[in-house]
């Protein structure tokens, strides 16, 4: 470092931090982010998990299905959510997502384990979420495998072997998986923060005064803007489909206009938060950072990092008012599951809510702000 | 002169006296001249040293006179020097006659030569007048020889304890006379003594002679196996030259034949209750006379004694010789074992030494005649449920009666065998080789096979009042017919099914018989179309052994026909025994299986090779009446991965359903046609069953680039172009 080059660069340094501290926004939020991402995570994933709840098709009836199904519920990760009576009721359960697995105890399963003989236990998981379906195979094969040894000392060598047959499978990869999540990523931040930089940017400028002294009204304006970025960012996700696709093969089950559709009113909602992040912010820094802040608990609780049923029950509440969180799990429903929008009303109710709730609020403020 | 040389002188006279007249008769001088004859010859120097000198006498009795006289003597024949022929000698006066002349020859006399006369020749020349003259004779001259006494023991054997005479041979084996020849003896062991004088005087000996010298040794008893004495022989020469010669003469001393008695005995067994005769048998085996012969007989039990004296005294017995002494013994009753009898034998010998010895003779105990009693029976076996009518023999094959007989039968296990009436037979006597009869009844129980014994005692006496009595158990064969049944069948796997192969059919074989069947042989028949046997050798077995109420289970392997119909069947069973054949048959019930089928099986969708998440739908159909629980679906095929197996439920029968299973598909799979093999098991009454079958999927091939991918990069292009449209312009205006 050259001879006197210290106190320049304190003085830079001090210049820097004056500078923070007239900006009381940016400096809440700095301090603020780690306190109130370290909180979430916390509620999210260091308390107590939930329980994969799985449906019962006991066709025994007998001492040792009754005591299977015990196994089951003692176990931390799964637990009874249902019973049905034949094993097409449970498949008709599992393929419309009311549990991930279904556990089906055969006829005779009593009789033959006492007689000795193997019997076979089907469990039909739904392999649109690999990591749930694997939790439940990893917990049918825990389960088996206590249950043998706890009824070793009554039957000898008793034999129970797990037949697993997939919904939506048989195999989902890990890409197929995370899919949805990361269009989810590119039409929640990618917007967010384009269109409140751009607009903060404008007013630091200057320029966004002058675009309201020319002769276009304000909603065109606002709306402009909306629909510029509404290209960009849906062509975005249109290159990550269309690469995901055609360059590794992901397979897409449902249609593709319903897919647009939910994604279009989920960037909608996208644009409409970043257009009140600038609204809320003076410059670009803060809406830089009011994106990220808010980004953080969307990602957090969107089911994307875990599944929400593997979450706390506080997450998975929190959860069920994150907008990201439905658009990931219609857009899942559809892609892999090959739902329609008819099938899925309600992440789709919640996320025209969102899209609603943006766009009056934010234009309605932009446009007092404006005036 | 001595004595010595005057006696030779005297002795030479009186040859030259011999010789004269030998001269005038010419046998003495060999060459008698006329004018000398020899006077004398004697040695100037008579006795050693060698070198000696002959004088020589010559009396001249010629006519004329002689002078210058040289004589000539050959002394070779004892001469010690070999070179030395003659020695010479000479005389240079002058004789007349009637003069006498003395000539000395000296010369060494060999030390080797031999006592004798020897004569030399002799010549002599001399002068007469002026003529040479000469005279030739021979001179006799006489060397005397010395005794040699040589001392020969003529017995070198001595007997200890006694005199022995010993002769002791003294020969002169020298060329002298031996005079005054005196013998001493002296014994050189104090265990030897010398009786009598121990000198001898033997006077002269001539050469050649010899005397004999008798010597009266007394060996003592404690002298040892050698001995020797010494004789000292003392002499003198002819010339009173004193010789003495000593030697040791050593003996051998040997002890004398002793006389040996020995005792025995003309038996070895003594009979217990009963005198025995038995005759001591005493010989001398030693190599001398036995004299005063006494022999004590002691018995040393107290369990047996001697009948009459025990002392007797036999007198002399020679060497060789033997004789007896009967004694009687008398052994008590119910004495057994071996006895001794001790023989103690005193006698002399020809030396009046006494002699002892103490013998023992052993005898055996030997039992008296005695009776034995021996049962037997006409019959060897038995009946079952009957009473069997036995014929029981008792037979004395002892040496004397039996007295007091009675004889019993009984059983110990009234569960097994029984004796019909009274058991007990009795006779007074019965004499050795005689036998006694007794007939019985004995029942066997129902149900009894194999051997069944029955106890004899038989109790009696014999003369001397010995009580006998033995217990011994005399069996029964008992035959009966064995009867062998199947008692139960079972199947397994149960129940049987059409179409299952290696069913075994278990049937438990019972004996219900009274007899234990051997080599059972049981063959199970098939019924056409519907059981055969699994393979040869399934359908009969051979049981070796199968005792009465035992059990043995055996399992026949059998094949249900596919096409068999669902019924009750019986398969007759042949069971062959020793005793005849039978034939039976065993149950087999064949239910009906359900028609469990695949009726359609496909894809949901044109499946191409790498095509993932493809639903098969397997159309299944149960046709028949029966039932097919927990029925499991599986489809087999290396190219298809995920749900390939599933459980389906119940199929009842005259139903049918559609199984949905989800796939993803190999990339690597042919288009064309997939193969799949398709399992189906369920459960029905209890039984797993299984069915599968092959089913074919059609593969489409693989399409090409899809069209998207050329209408995606027009897209990007045409972008890239719109984007870049006025920095491109400015770049191409610039340039």
């Amino acid at each position: 470092m050259p001879e006197g080059a210290t106190p320049k660069v304190m003085a830079v340094v001090r210049k820097e931090l004056i500078q923070l501290t007239r900006d009381p926004r940016s400096l809440v939020m700095i301090a603020l982010i780690p306190l109130v991402v370290m909180l979430l995570f916390g509620i999210g994933y260091g308390g107590s998990t939930g329980k994969v709840g799985i449906v019962i098709v006991d066709m025994d009836g007998g001492q040792m299905g009754t005591a299977l199904v015990s196994a089951i519920s003692e176990t931390p990760t799964v637990s009874v959510k249902a019973n049905a009576h034949s094993i097409e009721e449970a498949r008709t359960m599992v393929s419309k997502g009311v549990a991930p697995a279904a556990l089906i105890i055969p006829e005779g399963f009593t009789s033959s384990l006492l007689s000795g003989s193997p019997v076979r236990v089907l469990v039909i998981i739904d392999e649109s979420s690999p990591t749930l379906a694997s939790t439940v195979k990893d917990s049918m094969l825990a389960v088996t495998y206590n249950f043998q040894q706890e009824f070793a000392r009554q039957v000898h060598g008793p034999s129970v072997e797990l037949i697993y047959n997939s919904v939506y499978g048989p195999t989902v990869t890990n890409l197929e998986a995370f899919t949805p999540f990361v269009i989810a990523l590119v039409l929640q931040l990618v917007p967010t923060t384009l269109i409140s930089i751009a607009i903060c940017r404008e007013k630091e400028k200057g320029t966004f005064e002058q675009l309201i002294m020319s002769p276009v009204g304000r909603l065109d304006i606002i709306f402009g803007k909306l629909a510029a970025y509404f290209i960009a960012t849906i062509a975005d996700m249109l290159i990550t489909l269309f690469v995901a696709i055609n360059v590794f093969g992901v397979v897409i089950r449902g249609s593709i206009f319903d897919l647009l559709l939910i994604s279009t009113v989920y960037l909608l909602g996208s644009l409409g938060l970043g257009m009140l992040i600038s609204v809320l912010s003076r410059n670009q820094l803060q809406a830089n950072q009011a994106a990220i802040f808010i980004f953080i608990p969307f990602l957090l609780f969107c089911g994307g990092l875990a599944p929400v049923e593997l979450l706390s029950p506080q997450a998975a509440a929190i959860a069920n008012v994150n907008p990201m969180y439905h658009f990931i799990m219609a857009f899942r429903s559809i892609m892999i599951k090959g739902y329609g929008i008819p099938q899925l009303l309600q992440p789709v109710a919640a996320l025209l809510v969102y899209m609603g709730a943006m766009m009056s609020i934010a234009p309605a403020i932009l446009k007092l702000r404006v005036e | 002169m001595e004595f010595g040389e005057r006696k030779n002188a005297v002795f030479l006279l009186l040859l030259l006296i011999a010789t004269a007249g030998c001269c005038q008769g010419g046998t003495q001088v060999l060459a008698a001249a006329h004018d000398f004859a020899i006077k004398d010859v004697y040695w100037a120097t008579p006795s050693f040293p060698e070198n000696r000198t002959l004088v020589v006498v010559l009396s001249y009795c010629g006519s004329s006179t002689a002078a210058s006289l040289n004589a000539s003597l050959d002394v070779s024949q004892i001469s010690a020097d070999a070179q030395t022929q003659a020695v010479e000698s000479s005389y240079n006066g002058t004789l007349a006659s009637g003069d006498t002349v003395y000539l000395e020859f000296g010369f060494n006399v060999s030390s080797s030569a031999v006592a004798g006369s020897y004569l030399l020749p002799l010549r002599v020349e001399y002068l007469v007048g002026n003529t040479t003259s000469s005279f030739e004779s021979s001179v006799r001259a006489d060397l005397r020889g010395s005794p040699d006494i040589a001392v020969e023991p003529l017995g070198t054997t001595l007997v200890k304890g006694g005199v022995n005479a010993i002769q002791i041979l003294v020969e002169n084996k020298g060329d002298g006379l031996a005079r005054n020849v005196k013998v001493a003896v002296q014994s050189q062991d104090i265990y030897l003594t010398l009786i009598g004088s121990n000198r001898f005087d033997l006077g002269a000996l001539q050469p050649g002679a010899s005397g004999l010298v008798t010597l009266a040794l007394f060996a003592e008893n404690s002298i040892g196996d050698g001995s020797a004495f010494s004789v000292t022989v003392t002499y003198d020469g002819e010339d009173g030259t004193p010789y003495t010669r000593s030697i040791s003469v050593g003996v051998k001393a040997e002890s004398p034949e002793e006389p040996r008695l020995a005792a025995s005995a003309g038996t070895t067994e003594l009979i217990a209750g009963a005198v025995n005769n038995v005759t001591l048998l005493i010989s001398n085996n030693g190599g001398s006379a036995a004299t005063d012969i006494t022999v004590k007989v002691t018995p040393v039990s107290d369990r047996l004694t001697l009948i009459g004296a025990n002392s007797f005294h036999l007198g002399d017995l020679a060497p060789g010789q033997s004789t007896g002494i009967p004694i009687q013994l008398y052994l008590d009753k119910q004495v057994y074992g071996s006895l001794r009898l001790s023989v103690s034998l005193g006698c002399s010998d020809w030396r009046n030494a006494t002699y002892a010895d103490t013998v023992s003779i052993g005898f055996i105990s030997a039992d008296p005649p005695a009776p034995l009693l021996e049962v037997s029976a006409n019959s060897s076996s038995l009946s079952p449920n009957s009473v069997n009518h036995v014929t029981f023999i008792v037979r004395n094959i002892g040496t004397d009666s039996a007295q007091n007989v009675t004889v019993s039968l009984f059983s110990q296990s009234p569960q097994v065998a029984v004796v019909v009436g009274p058991g007990t037979s009795s006779a007074w006597e019965i004499p050795a080789n005689g036998s006694l009869k007794a007939e019985r009844g004995i029942f066997v129980q129902p149900g009894v096979f194999g051997a069944v014994p029955v106890y004899v005692q038989v109790q009696y006496r014999d003369r001397l009042g010995n009580y006998y009595s033995y217990t011994s158990a005399y069996g029964f064969s008992v035959a009966a017919e064995p009867e062998v049944v199947v008692s139960t069948v079972s199947t397994i796997p149960s129940p049987a099914f059409p179409g299952d192969k290696v069913v075994r059919v278990v049937c438990l074989i019972v004996n219900s018989g009274n007899y234990t069947a051997e080599n059972v042989r049981i063959r199970m028949g098939g019924i056409p179309g519907v059981v055969e046997p699994s393979y040869a050798g399934t359908d009969r077995f051979t049981i070796p052994y199968l005792q009465v109420g035992s059990s043995v289970q055996i399992q026949f392997l059998v094949d249900i026909a596919g096409s068999a119909a669902p019924g009750y069947y019986e398969i007759p069973i042949t069971i062959e025994t020793a005793s005849g054949n039978s034939t039976t048959s065993i149950p087999l019930t064949v239910r009906e299986k359900a028609p469990v089928s695949v009726e359609r099986i496909y894809f949901d969708r044109e499946v191409t090779p790498g095509a993932r998440n493809v639903k098969v739908f397997v159309q299944l159909s149960n046709n028949g009446s029966q039932t097919a629980e927990q029925l499991r679906l599986s489809l087999v095929s290396g190219y298809i991965t995920g749900s390939t197996s599933t459980l389906v439920g119940s199929l009842p029968g005259n139903s049918s359903k559609i199984v949905m299973m989800e796939v993803d598909v190999d990339q690597k799979v042919a288009p064309g046609s997939l193969g799949v093999d398709v399992e189906l098991s369920w459960v029905q009454d209890g039984r797993q069953l299984s069915d599968a079958s092959y089913r074919d999927l059609p593969i489409a091939p693989t399409p090409g680039i899809s069209p998207l991918w050329y209408a995606a990069v027009v897209v990007l292009a045409a972008i890239l172009a719109i984007v870049f449209r006025k920095r491109l312009s400015a770049m191409v205006r610039r340039q």
